[in-house]
């Protein structure tokens, strides 16, 4: 196997996909709705915002050091020190990340499919997937994430089309009236931190084969992630109604109103199977990453050393800070979206700003 | 570890003798006297009762008679034809005056009263005097000459071709590979008659000595392919090579691995239609399974007879065959996870049956299921292995007893039976033999996870298995191709079979250079009149 491997830009594409749909449908759609109600929907559509900001801060800093991930550049651009320090933070983030994804996927798990199964067991055989493709390299997560994302997006729009019956457009109303305009932009705050998730593309793009129109095609992809997610959580509002803010993943819930023929009533439990793929591609993205930002800031050679300490890490992690759902929700809730702005959106801005600043400086004697 | 096997070896202190050999060393020139000669291929030649040494006598001019030996292998020559063809030629008429009696001058001979022996060639070294007996030529050697004569007059027992077994079809040519290598690659230069099939041979076995050939069409092939496989086939020392499978797990890329990643084919349509794809074959001697590569996850789910029929019904087949696939691969666990985890999924009048038939089994339905599967299994095995005449008694004690008495014993549900026989039919719809093995193998991890993490444990297991396949390789191809990575140009030949005129490109990974096959606008429809 060769030691560089590449990916294309469709392989690009699939990787971030997941990155936002994967885990917002189901834990956020419903934590939105208690600040907005019936209008979670036009939340989402501000709430793209961060993520307009990281795809440019991102592909601009990706532009301006071709072939670097954020911590070698961020090296070059603040030092030896400021960039370990920057390097720090981002590990740090980045293990939030991989540590959050597992939580949710274990809570999750153990709330709907397997409540008597014990919670190590179910994360560890769900780490021990993300490893093994972390092992085998960027190339098959990317390969993977080909293979699992369409087959998520085709079964979530089925269930779409199949739930159009029960929906009644009628609980949307009223889209507009009293403070509207605060609720939507309240709600919209919790959403946004996974789109400033986009930060992983600092890690990405070193690896795409080729950098041409990647902004465009990012552009792209959050419009059609930003017309899904609005499209989920007006599937879930207008089935559950004023139900929504009261439920627990909600996109789940309401899928049991699907019926089938009058023959398949419960089609529910094949979501967990369906959005397992999902999240399996984000995870293994994501502790990818950990991975990467590991050996690159240690100066290891492969990253292959680091997967399974990673790996390990993150399963303590995830047992540790968010033990139950409360602590999970809470999190995300109140500390990511904060946390999350600074890390994922101001960080990278003020590296950038950083870099702008010194190629002016170094530019300007030159031309006097 | 090493010093201290040197430790406990110590190097021996008698310096070693060299004996005698009375064996020529390679490449030796051979003797001009006949005695000799003799001597020295009676030796090598000792003990091997199916080596036939013959004197004869050729009258000539002079009158004394030139004598030769002829040796050769018994039932690898034609001795019809060579005493008729050869012998009876030199020893009927004295041969002409010669300044020299040497080999050269009897193959001039031998041309001059026109015999048809099919080669006849000169050989100066020993070692090829041997090779040339054992590969079933006969040899005959000039008494006072270094050089011997080589005649190819082969004539063993081959079987006559046949359609294959493994691979029968309804449409589509009929013939099959044999045990011979040349029979095998004339079926297929009679296929693509064109220069660019090119065949290079090679000679593998310590002691088989087995001639393989690699064919492949020049200008359709990828060059480093080509060359990877041949790099791959010369880096093989092994003693023996019997059967193709022998160089397969030499080649392979990943051995660590339950899918087969080399195709094996008795059709030689199979193999011409892989060698125009851009693929590489190689042919054996000794057996009518010709290797195939590099080959993706989803031609193992092609059958060649899809090409045949009409397109639709090949689409139909191929969409139902992956079904079938998933089918055998999991059906048994969806069920476990049904029937334990997730009993919502199933609706609720047969939920009720099911229910009401597991009521009196003993068993967990994971327990039961693992219990079935593997008695399926045996019960397959043992009817492939047994002589045809027990085979019968075996499959009715296997569908009276497993089947019938289990199930009225209260042992054994009966969903639980129509699940493990419908796998065993989805099992049987794989157009490859090897490859249903390993989806065959691939069940039963499966039904362990499913028997302790339910849906979620099947979903985790496919995410393993596509893991597993993306990182596979055959050749340098990615063995998951079409799908991961994607090339929605070779989507047209995988899950669905566009026509023919419609198939206008070669397959992307493998054929990268020589990509267009058929030119555009072909395709047919009502005669239009033309103004």
């Amino acid at each position: 196997m060769s030691s560089i491997q590449r990916i294309s830009r469709w392989q690009f594409v699939m990787l971030l996909l997941p990155i936002v749909i994967a885990t917002e449908i189901l834990p956020v759609t419903d934590l939105s709705a208690k600040f907005a109600h019936q209008r979670t929907w036009l939340a989402m559509i501000p709430a793209t915002l961060t993520g307009i900001w990281s795809i440019w801060v991102m592909t601009e800093l990706a532009r301006r050091h071709p072939g670097q991930s954020i911590i070698q550049y961020a090296m070059d651009i603040l030092g030896k020190w400021g960039g370990r320090a920057f390097g720090v933070i981002i590990i740090l983030q980045t293990f939030i990340y991989t540590t959050k994804v597992a939580a949710e996927m274990m809570t999750f798990i153990s709330m709907f499919a397997l409540p008597r199964t014990p919670k190590p067991m179910i994360l560890g055989l769900f780490l021990f997937a993300c490893g093994v493709a972390v092992w085998a390299g960027i190339e098959v997560i990317a390969r993977c994430a080909e293979t699992f994302i369409p087959i998520t997006i085709t079964f979530f729009l089925f269930v779409f089309i199949c739930l159009l019956p029960n929906m009644r457009p009628a609980y949307v109303r009223p889209v507009l009236g009293p403070d509207w305009f605060e609720t939507v932009i309240q709600a919209a705050i919790v959403p946004s931190a996974w789109y400033g998730e986009f930060l992983l593309m600092g890690f990405l793009l070193p690896f795409l084969e080729t950098s041409k129109n990647v902004r465009r095609m990012s552009y792209y992809l959050l419009t059609f992630i930003g017309v899904f997610v609005v499209m989920i959580a007006l599937q879930s509002t207008m089935v559950a109604g004023p139900l929504i803010e009261k439920l627990t993943y909600s996109y789940y819930i309401t899928a049991r109103y699907i019926s089938l023929g009058d023959f398949f009533e419960r089609i529910d439990p094949l979501i967990i199977s369906i959005w397992m793929y999902g999240l399996v591609v984000k995870e293994a993205v994501c502790l990818f990453v950990f991975a990467t930002c590991v050996t690159q800031l240690t100066g290891l050679s492969d990253h292959r050393l680091i997967v399974m300490p990673v790996t390990i890490l993150t399963m303590i992690g995830c047992l540790w800070m968010f033990p139950n759902l409360a602590e999970l929700r809470s999190f995300l809730t109140y500390t990511f979206p904060i946390e999350g702005m600074v890390v994922q959106n101001i960080l990278p801005t003020f590296l950038l700003a950083v870099d702008m600043l010194r190629r002016g400086l170094d530019r300007s004697p030159a031309h006097a | 570890m090493r010093p201290y096997r040197r430790m406990k070896r110590p190097k021996s202190i008698i310096p070693e003798v060299r004996l005698p050999d009375p064996v020529p060393e390679a490449g030796d020139l051979l003797d001009k006297a006949l005695e000799v000669k003799e001597k020295q291929l009676r030796e090598t030649f000792a003990n091997c009762s199916d080596v036939v040494f013959r004197h004869i006598v050729c009258p000539d001019a002079v009158g004394q008679g030139i004598r030769m030996l002829i040796t050769y292998v018994d039932g690898l020559v034609d001795t019809k034809h060579l005493d008729e063809a050869v012998l009876q030629v030199l020893m009927r008429q004295p041969l002409p005056p010669a300044p020299a009696v040497t080999a050269a001058w009897v193959q001039e001979i031998l041309a001059d009263r026109a015999v048809p022996a099919a080669q006849v060639g000169v050989v100066t070294t020993y070692d090829e005097v041997v090779a040339f007996v054992l590969k079933g030529s006969v040899t005959m050697c000039v008494d006072g000459d270094e050089a011997a004569l080589t005649l190819s007059v082969v004539g063993w027992k081959q079987r006559g071709i046949e359609e294959p077994p493994s691979e029968p079809v309804i449409r589509g040519p009929r013939e099959g590979f044999v045990e011979s290598l040349r029979t095998n690659t004339a079926m297929v230069r009679r296929r693509i008659r064109s220069p660019k099939l090119k065949m290079q041979t090679f000679t593998i076995g310590e002691f088989t000595k087995t001639d393989v050939v690699l064919a492949y069409v020049d200008g359709i092939a990828e060059p480093s392919v080509v060359e990877e496989a041949r790099r791959r086939i010369q880096r093989i020392d092994i003693d023996a090579v019997l059967e193709s499978a022998f160089l397969e797990e030499f080649i392979e890329d990943s051995p660590k691995s339950p899918f087969p990643q080399v195709q094996s084919t008795e059709r030689p349509d199979v193999v011409s239609a892989n060698l125009l794809e851009g693929r590489f074959a190689i042919f054996t001697d000794g057996t009518p399974f010709a290797l195939v590569a590099p080959v993706v996850f989803w031609g193992a789910l092609n059958a060649n007879e899809d090409y045949y029929e009409r397109t639709f019904m090949s689409s139909f087949l191929r969409i139902l065959r992956i079904t079938f696939m998933l089918v055998s691969l999991l059906l048994p666990s969806v069920y476990v996870a049904m029937a334990t985890f997730q009993q919502e999924m199933i609706p609720t009048t047969l939920l009720m049956s099911i229910s009401a038939a597991r009521e009196s089994t003993p068993f967990p339905a994971v327990i039961e299921a693992l219990f079935m599967e593997i008695v399926f299994e045996a019960l397959r095995e043992a009817g492939v292995r047994m002589p045809k005449q027990i085979g019968q008694a075996m499959s009715i004690v296997g569908a009276l007893v497993i089947g019938q008495a289990a199930v009225e014993a209260g042992i054994i549900s009966a969903p639980m039976v129509i699940v493990v026989s419908f796998t065993g039919i989805a099992s049987f719809t794989f157009p490859r033999y090897n490859f249903g093995i390993a989806i065959r193998l691939l069940r039963f991890p499966m039904l362990i996870l499913s028997g302790i993490f339910g849906i979620y444990g099947i979903a985790i297991g496919i995410v393993i298995l596509v893991i597993h396949l993306v990182s596979l390789r055959s050749f340098g191809v990615p063995y998951f191709t079409p799908v991961g990575p994607m090339h929605f140009q070779d989507f047209r030949d995988v899950f669905i079979r566009v026509p023919r005129w419609a198939m206008r490109y070669r397959g992307g990974m493998t054929a990268k250079q020589n990509t267009i096959r058929i030119p555009a606008g072909q395709q047919p429809g009502p005669q239009q009149d033309k103004e």
